[in-house]
C-alpha cells in the first residue's frame, strides 16, 4: 500500500507529538487498569476480617430484615441482600451508613444473626487499596478534582484516538515488510520501533475499543444533555418507543402486597433466566414504590458492568420488568451496545478472559513506554546530528521522567498492595493516597536528580 | 525534480485541530440530531436509539479529529467542517419545521 510521503510526514509529526503528550498518562491508565481486572478479589485480600458470625442461610433472611428494620428504620429506604457474601461484605444484608447519592454508596453496615438469634451489625471495613488503583485507572493517575478529572480523561482519550489513527496510517505502508521484524542487532532504536509496532498492531482492536469507550465514558453526559435539548420537544414524545417507558409500573399495582422472600425470588429468576447467577438483590424505595435491581453473572454472554449484568425485577411478583441489561436476554440492539462495555471491562467469558485482559493491559502499557523511548531516541539523534555534545534540557528531562514515572507507578502500586495485604488496618484512604504518591514522586525525583553517567 | 502540486504540512495545525474540535464537534452533533429526527428518538438516555446515537457521535468525533490534518489549510478545514455544521443543523431545523 502506497501513501503520499507528505501525508506520512504530517502524520509522523502528529503521532509523535500526540504520543509524547499522552504516553505517560496512558501508561498509568493501562497498568492500573490491568490490575483492576481483579479489583474484587484484591479488595477481599486487602480487607481486614470482620469479627462476625458466618452469614445465616438465605431462607432466614426475612427474620434478619425484620430485626434490622426495627433497629435501623432508615435501612428500609435502601438495602441489599447478598446472595454470595465475601470477606469485604461478610453478612447477608447490607445498607449504606449515610443516605446514598450518585453511584458511590459510601460505607455500609453489614448485618447477620448470631446463633442465639441476636442481631449482629458491623460497619464494613474495606481497605481502599483496590478502589484507589481503580481510580488511578479512571483518572490516569492525576488526582484532579472530580469535576475536572472526567473531561480531562476524555480529552486524553480523544488524543489517544488521534494517536491510534496516525499510528495505523504510518505503519500500513511498511506492514508487510516490518510486521514480524525484530531487529535487536541494529541498535536500540530499531528494537524499540519493532516492539512498538508489534504491540500496536496485534492489540489494535483492543486499543480502538479502549479509546472509543473512554471517550464515551467521559462525554456521554454532555452528549445526552444535547440530545434531550434537541429531541426533548413535546411533539417528539409521540414517537416514544414502548420499551423506554419508566419501569416500575407493575410494581405499583399492589402496593400493600408483601415482598417476595429472597428464596422465592431466586427460584423465580432461575425459571425466567436460567443460567443467570444472581449475586445481589438491591432494594430501594423510589417514586413508584419499592424497586428491585438484581445483579449477577452469566459467563456465556457479555455483561454491561465490570463484574455483572442487571435486571429490574418486580419485588412482589418476581417478574423481570426490564431485561435491557440482562445477559442473554437483551434485545439485539442493547446486546450490541453491551458488547462495547464488555470489551472495555473484559466482562465476558469469565476468568480466562480477565487474565487475557491483564496481559493486554500490560502490553498496552509497554507500548506507551516504548513509544516514549522512541521519541527520546529520535530527538537524541537529531541533536547529535545538529552538533550538540549532550542532551538538550527537554530531552534530558523526558529521558529521566519516563523511567521515573513508570517505575514510580509500578512500585507505588506494588507497595500499597503489599501494605494492604500485611497491614489492612492502617491503610485508610489518606494513608493509601500518601504512600502511593510519596513512592511515585520519590521515584520521579530519584531519576531526575541522580548524577549523570559520564 | 517535480514538486507535488500541493504538499501537506502541519503549519496550520492549531486551526485544523480547533476546526475539528469546534466545527467538527458541531457537525457530528448535527449528524446525531438529523439521524435522531429521522428515526424519531425522544432522547431518553435509557432508550436504545439515544444510546446508539451517543456512541455514533463519539466515534464520528474521533474520526474527524484523526483526519483533520488532511485538510490542505486551516481555512479549508474551517470552511468544510463549519459549512457542514451549518448545513446539517439547517437540515435538522428544516426537518423539525416540516414535522
Amino acid at each position: 500500500m502506497k501513501i503520499r510521503s507528505d501525508i506520512l510526514r504530517v502524520y509522523r509529526e502528529v503521532h509523535s507529538w500526540v504520543g509524547i503528550c499522552v504516553g505517560l498518562l496512558l501508561f498509568v491508565a493501562f497498568f492500573a487498569g490491568a490490575i483492576s481486572m481483579f479489583e474484587q478479589p484484591l479488595q477481599n485480600l486487602t480487607s481486614p476480617q470482620l469479627d462476625m458470625p458466618p452469614p445465616l442461610p438465605l431462607s432466614r433472611t426475612p427474620d434478619l430484615l425484620e430485626k434490622i428494620f426495627s433497629a435501623y428504620p432508615q435501612a428500609r429506604q435502601t438495602y441489599t441482600i447478598l446472595l454470595a457474601p465475601d470477606r469485604s461484605i461478610p453478612g447477608r444484608v447490607a445498607w449504606p451508613v449515610h443516605p446514598p447519592h450518585g453511584h458511590d454508596a459510601g460505607p455500609m453496615f453489614v448485618a447477620t444473626l448470631a446463633p442465639d438469634g441476636a442481631l449482629v451489625v458491623r460497619q464494613q471495613a474495606i481497605t481502599p487499596v483496590a478502589h484507589f488503583i481503580d481510580m488511578l485507572h479512571q483518572e490516569l493517575g492525576i488526582p484532579l478534582p472530580h469535576a475536572i478529572s472526567r473531561p480531562f480523561m476524555g480529552i486524553i482519550a480523544l488524543l489517544y484516538g488521534i494517536a491510534l489513527i496516525s499510528g495505523m496510517l504510518l505503519f500500513l505502508p511498511t506492514l508487510a515488510r516490518n510486521l514480524f521484524a525484530f531487529r535487536f542487532r541494529e541498535g536500540p532504536r530499531k528494537l524499540w520501533l519493532d516492539l512498538h509496532n508489534l504491540l500496536g498492531f496485534f492489540s489494535l482492536p483492543f486499543h480502538i475499543v479502549m479509546a472509543l469507550t473512554s471517550v464515551v465514558f467521559a462525554f456521554h453526559d454532555p452528549i445526552f444533555a444535547v440530545q434531550s435539548r434537541v429531541f426533548g420537544t413535546s411533539h417528539a414524545s409521540q414517537h416514544l418507543p414502548t420499551h423506554t417507558r419508566p419501569h416500575p409500573i407493575t410494581a405499583d399495582q399492589h402496593p400493600d402486597a408483601p415482598l417476595l422472600t429472597p428464596t422465592a425470588l431466586v427460584t423465580s429468576l432461575g425459571t425466567q433466566a436460567p443460567g443467570f447467577v444472581p449475586t445481589t438483590l438491591a432494594y430501594s424505595q423510589g417514586h413508584g414504590g419499592m424497586m428491585l435491581r438484581v445483579s449477577g453473572q452469566d459467563s456465556r454472554y457479555s455483561m454491561r458492568g465490570p463484574t455483572a449484568g442487571f435486571a429490574t425485577v418486580d419485588p412482589r411478583s418476581g417478574k423481570i420488568l426490564s431485561a435491557d441489561y440482562l445477559p442473554g436476554h437483551q434485545k439485539t440492539g442493547f446486546a450490541i451496545l453491551t458488547v462495547f462495555f464488555a470489551l472495555h471491562f473484559g466482562s465476558f467469558g469469565g476468568n480466562a478472559i480477565r487474565w487475557g485482559y491483564v496481559v493486554l493491559g500490560l502490553a498496552g502499557a509497554g507500548m506507551f513506554y516504548t513509544g516514549n523511548r522512541l521519541w527520546i531516541d529520535a530527538r537524541r539523534r537529531r541533536e547529535k546530528a545538529a552538533g550538540l555534545s549532550r542532551d538538550s534540557l527537554p530531552t534530558a528531562i523526558l529521558a529521566r521522567l519516563t523511567p521515573g514515572w513508570t517505575a514510580g507507578c509500578i512500585s507505588g502500586t506494588a507497595i500499597i498492595l503489599l501494605l494492604g495485604l500485611v497491614k489492612p488496618d492502617i491503610m485508610t484512604g489518606n494513608a493509601v493516597t500518601s504512600v502511593y504518591y510519596a513512592v511515585f514522586l520519590g521515584s520521579i525525583a530519584v531519576f531526575l536528580f541522580r548524577p549523570q553517567k559520564s | 525534480m517535480t514538486r507535488l502540486p500541493q504538499t501537506l504540512d502541519n503549519r496550520h495545525w492549531v486551526a485544523k485541530v480547533s476546526a475539528a474540535i469546534l466545527a467538527g464537534g458541531g457537525m457530528t452533533f448535527a449528524i446525531m440530531a438529523v439521524l435522531g429526527r429521522l428515526i424519531g428518538t425522544n432522547g431518553d438516555p435509557r432508550s436504545l436509539s439515544a444510546q446508539a446515537l451517543m456512541w455514533l457521535t463519539a466515534i464520528l468525533w474521533v474520526l474527524v479529529l484523526g483526519t483533520c490534518f488532511l485538510f490542505p489549510t486551516g481555512r479549508r478545514a474551517w470552511a468544510v467542517l463549519g459549512g457542514g455544521c451549518v448545513v446539517l443543523w439547517g437540515l435538522f431545523l428544516l426537518l423539525r419545521a416540516l414535522s
